[in-house]
C-alpha cells in the first residue's frame, strides 16, 4: 500500500536545481524518459515561445496526460485550472516534477511552480540548461529552501511502485479466462449444476473463480474480529476426545496417544482431525445475525471488483457463500444478482478503463464520477449526494447513501482523491457539506453522460433512472447469519491457517450435491 | 515576408536557372552529403550542412533525399526572420493535417507531435541562418519529444555555421556538421565536362581559365557561365567554347581579371 500522504522529512528541501550548462541532449533525454505518472514522476516539457502561469498550467495538464482540448467543454478555466492541477497532482500522489528548459521560464512560471511545491509538498526539480542562474531566478529562490547540483541521476529513480499499476497486477485474483453463462441457482447446488451443464474447460474456468470466492472468504473471516470473538481455541487436546467415552476410557486413550506422540504432535493431529474447528462461544444459540454488514458489503465489493465479467462475479459470489457456510455462516445473496446493479455487474472498472478515464477527462470530479458510476452502478442522484466525508482518507472505501459501502480498487483511488482535493479547493457546497461528485455529474446527469461518451463507455441505463428504488444493488440486499459451528479452518490465528491451507477443490474430486 | 513551404522535389528544379541538360555531378560534397544524410536518417539525428552560397548544398541535399526519403521529406525555407508560430503554421500545412488549427500553441503542438509520430519524417530547413534562437528552441522541442519520429537537416550559407554553433542546445544535438567548400581545380577538370555537354569537348585549359577568372569553384557561378557560354556559342556558331566566348561571358557577368 502506498503512503500517498508522505511528505519529505522536515528540513529536506522540495526544490532542486540541476545545472546543465552545456544543454546536454543526454540529460534532456534521460529526464523525458523518466516521465512515468505510475511511479510518481512527471516531466514538464514546456511549450516553446509561451509565457505566463496559464501557459504553464496548460503544460502541466498536458504532462499529466489530460485532454487540454476538452477544458472549455468541461468548464475548467481561470483559477480552476490551477485547482485542477493541484487536485490531480495531490490526488494521484505524484511525488516529483521535472521541469525542463527552466532557464527560459519567466518569473511568473517559476513562482507558480514554487507555490505548487509548497502547497502540496511535491518535489520540483528544475533542469537549468545554462551555466548559471539568472538574477531573476536567484531572487525567486532567495526565501525558498533549495539545493543546487549537477547530478541529474540522483533524481531519476522511481519514487514508489504506484498503486494503480502495480507489477504484477493484483496477484490474488485468478488469471483471466472466459467464463460462460452460469446456472441460475443458489449456492448449495451451484457447483454441482455447473459441473452438469458446462463443458470440462468451461467448468475449470468457472470453478477457478468459485474457488477464489471460497478462499477469499476464508481469509477474510479468519482475520475478522467478529469471527474471532465467536470462536475459541482448544488449548487442551483432552477436551477434543469424543464425549461419549467414559473418563477411564478417555484416560487410556490419552496414555496410548502420549506413548506414541509428543504433546505438540497430538495437538496438531487433533486440530487437523477436527478441521481446526472450534466450538463457538454461542454454540446452541443459533441462529444469530452477523453484525458487520458494512464490512460484509466492503468484502463483497472487493471480491468482485476485479471480476472481468458478470459471470465471473456470480461464480465468486457463490464460492464466497460456500466459504461462509464452511465457517458456520449463511450468507444470503439475491439468487440472480445480475438482475440487480452493483459491483461486478455490467462494465467493470478495470485498470485499463480507469486509465482511459484519466486520459479522456480533465475535470477531476467528472472523471471520478464516471469511475464511481462504473464501480457502484448507483443512480446518479445518489452519487450527487455523496459528501467528501464519505470517502475514506486513503480512498480505499466510499460510502453511498450513508450506509452502503464499496471498496475502491487501487487503480481508481487516485481518481477519487483528486475529486476530493478539487471539491475542497473549489468548495462545492450544498447544505453545508462539500460534495464529492455533484459538479462532475450535473443536475440531470448530463456531465456524466458526456464523460461516458468522451470515454466511449456505455453506462447502465439504470443509473439515469430517477424513479424506482434506489436500493437495488445486489450487495445491499445481502444478509448473514451464524447458523452452526465452523466446519473448516482457519483458527483465529491467521498464521495457523497458512500452515493448514483449505482443502483444495479440484475437478477430480466428485462435486458434492451440496456445496 | 511570409515563410514558404518548398517541397518541389522534381529534378528539373535542382539546377540553378533550371539549366537544361545540366547533370548532377558526383562531387566530393555531394558524395559526402549522401553518406552523411544516410547516417543522419538512420540515427534520426540533426545535421547541419553549411558553406558559402552556390556550392551545391541544396542540390546535394535534394538529390540525396530523393533517393533516401522520397516520400517523407518536408522542405522548409524562410526568406525572412520567422518565429515559432510561423513554423507551426508551416508544419500544419506541410503535414496536411485536416481540421481547423487550434488557437493555443500547446494544442497545435499536440496535434503536430501526433502527426510527426505517425511516420518518420525528414525536415529540411533551408537558409537556416535566418532562424532565431526561439526557432531553434522549437525545433529542439519537437525533436527531443519521445513520441516524434524525425530527423532534421539545417542547410545554410553565410553565417549558418557560426549561428548554429553558438546555440548550446544545438551543439550537443547536431550529429553531423558538413562544410561545403569550393571545387578544387582537379574537381573542376574532372566534373565540369560531365556537368554539361558544352564542356565535354572543351579544352581543359579553357575550363581552368573560366574557373580561375570567374567561377572560382562555385557551382552556381558555373551554371551562369554555362548558360551564357551556350548563348555565345549559338551566336558564334561554334561547337566548343573558346577564350573569346569566355571573355564575352565574363563581360556579361561583371567578372574576369582586368
Amino acid at each position: 500500500m502506498t503512503d500517498h500522504d508522505a511528505k519529505p522529512p522536515a528540513g529536506r528541501s522540495l526544490v532542486h536545481i540541476v545545472m546543465d550548462p552545456t544543454d546536454n541532449a543526454a540529460i534532456t533525454n534521460a529526464v523525458l524518459n523518466a516521465h512515468d505518472p505510475t511511479t510518481g514522476r512527471i516531466t514538464l516539457h514546456p511549450t516553446p515561445a509561451t509565457k505566463g502561469s496559464q501557459s504553464l498550467i496548460y503544460d502541466l495538464l498536458a504532462a499529466l496526460d489530460k485532454p487540454i482540448e476538452r477544458l472549455p467543454e468541461e468548464k475548467i478555466g481561470g483559477p480552476r485550472l490551477q485547482q485542477a492541477v493541484l487536485a490531480w497532482l495531490s490526488g494521484e500522489s505524484h511525488q516529483k516534477i521535472f521541469v525542463l528548459r527552466s532557464h527560459l521560464m519567466d518569473e511568473q512560471s517559476w513562482a507558480t511552480l514554487l507555490e505548487i511545491s509548497r502547497l502540496i509538498g511535491i518535489q520540483v526539480v528544475f533542469i537549468y540548461h545554462a551555466p548559471q542562474l539568472s538574477p531573476v531566478h536567484q531572487h525567486l529562490l532567495f526565501n525558498t529552501p533549495h539545493q543546487i547540483t549537477d547530478n541529474i541521476y540522483e533524481f531519476l529513480h522511481p519514487v514508489y511502485g504506484g498503486e494503480h499499476f502495480e507489477r504484477p497486477q493484483d496477484t490474488t485474483s485468478p488469471p483471466i479466462t472466459y467464463v460462460p453463462t452460469l446456472p441460475s441457482i443458489d449456492f448449495p447446488r451451484f457447483r454441482a449444476e455447473m459441473f452438469r451443464q458446462l463443458s470440462t474447460e468451461e467448468f475449470i474456468a468457472a470453478d477457478t473463480e468459485y474457488t477464489h470466492g471460497i478462499e477469499t472468504a476464508c481469509h477474510w473471516l479468519s482475520a475478522h474480529k467478529d469471527y474471532q470473538k465467536n470462536t475459541t481455541s482448544y488449548t487442551n487436546w483432552h477436551r477434543a476426545l469424543p464425549s461419549l467415552l467414559t473418563p477411564e476410557e478417555s484416560a487410556k486413550r490419552a496414555i496410548t496417544l502420549q506413548h506414541h506422540y509428543t504433546e505438540e504432535e497430538i495437538n496438531s493431529l487433533s486440530q487437523g482431525l477436527l478441521c481446526l474447528g472450534q466450538a463457538p462461544r454461542t454454540a446452541g444459540e443459533y441462529p444469530h445475525p452477523w453484525r458487520d454488514l458494512s464490512g460484509l458489503q466492503v468484502f463483497l465489493s472487493e471480491l468482485v471488483n476485479t471480476a472481468p465479467s458478470t459471470n465471473h462475479t456470480l461464480a465468486r459470489i457463490r464460492g464466497a457463500q460456500a466459504g461462509f457456510l464452511l465457517h458456520g455462516l449463511l450468507l444470503n445473496v439475491p439468487t440472480e444478482p445480475e438482475e440487480h446493479s452493483g459491483p461486478g455487474i455490467g462494465t467493470p472498472l478495470t485498470p485499463q478503463l480507469a486509465d482511459k478515464i484519466r486520459r479522456s477527462i480533465a475535470h477531476p470530479q467528472r472523471a471520478a464520477a464516471l469511475a464511481c458510476a462504473l464501480l457502484t452502478h448507483s443512480k446518479y442522484v445518489l452519487l450527487c449526494q455523496i459528501p467528501v466525508s464519505a470517502l475514506s482518507r486513503s480512498a480505499h472505501h466510499i460510502r453511498i447513501d450513508d450506509q452502503h459501502c464499496y471498496t475502491v480498487p487501487p487503480h481508481a483511488r487516485g481518481l477519487l482523491r483528486a475529486a476530493r482535493s478539487f471539491a475542497q479547493l473549489h468548495a462545492s457546497t450544498a447544505r453545508g457539506r462539500e460534495l464529492l461528485l455533484a459538479e462532475g455529474i450535473g443536475r440531470k446527469g448530463q456531465h456524466l453522460r458526456a464523460s461516458a461518451t468522451a470515454c466511449n463507455i456505455g453506462l447502465n441505463p439504470y443509473i439515469f433512472n430517477i424513479y424506482g428504488s434506489s436500493n437495488s444493488c445486489w450487495h445491499h440486499r445481502v444478509n448473514c447469519w451464524w447458523i452452526a459451528s465452523p466446519l473448516h479452518g482457519p483458527t483465529p490465528d491467521h498464521k495457523s491457517h497458512e500452515k493448514n491451507p483449505p482443502i483444495p477443490w479440484t475437478i477430480s474430486s466428485p462435486p458434492l450435491t451440496s456445496i | 515576408m511570409t515563410p514558404l513551404i518548398w517541397d518541389d522535389n522534381s529534378k528539373e528544379n535542382d539546377h540553378y536557372l533550371n539549366l537544361k541538360h545540366a547533370q548532377v555531378i558526383p562531387t566530393t560534397g555531394l558524395r559526402a552529403t549522401h553518406g552523411n544524410m544516410k547516417d543522419n536518417l538512420d540515427a534520426k539525428g540533426m545535421m547541419c550542412i553549411h558553406g558559402a552560397t552556390g556550392l551545391g548544398k541544396t542540390l546535394s541535399t535534394n538529390s540525396s533525399l530523393r533517393e533516401l526519403a522520397p516520400e517523407n521529406t518536408i522542405r522548409v525555407q524562410f526568406r525572412s526572420i520567422p518565429n515559432p508560430s510561423d513554423i507551426r503554421t508551416l508544419l500544419f500545412d506541410a503535414l496536411r493535417i485536416s481540421g481547423k488549427m487550434p488557437k493555443r500553441a500547446i494544442e497545435r503542438d499536440k496535434i503536430l507531435k501526433e502527426a510527426l509520430s505517425d511516420n518518420f519524417h525528414v525536415i529540411i530547413c533551408d537558409e537556416a541562418q535566418w532562424m532565431t534562437t526561439e526557432c531553434f528552441e522549437y525545433w529542439r522541442h519537437l525533436w527531443d519529444d519521445p513520441k516524434t519520429d524525425m530527423a532534421i537537416v539545417f542547410v545554410g550559407g553565410g553565417d549558418c555555421y557560426r549561428i548554429l554553433r553558438r546555440e548550446p542546445m544545438l551543439s550537443s544535438r547536431i550529429f553531423i556538421w558538413q562544410e561545403f567548400r569550393p571545387l578544387t581545380d582537379h574537381e573542376v577538370i574532372t566534373y565540369i565536362p560531365v556537368y554539361h555537354p558544352i564542356w565535354t569537348q572543351a579544352d581543359p585549359e579553357d575550363i581552368i581559365f573560366a574557373n580561375t577568372h570567374a567561377a572560382r569553384g562555385n557551382l552556381r557561378a558555373w551554371t551562369k557561365i554555362t548558360a551564357h557560354t551556350l548563348i555565345g556559342m549559338i551566336h558564334a556558331k561554334v561547337e566548343t567554347p573558346n577564350r573569346e566566348i569566355l571573355q564575352w561571358v565574363f563581360s556579361r557577368l561583371g567578372s574576369g581579371d582586368d
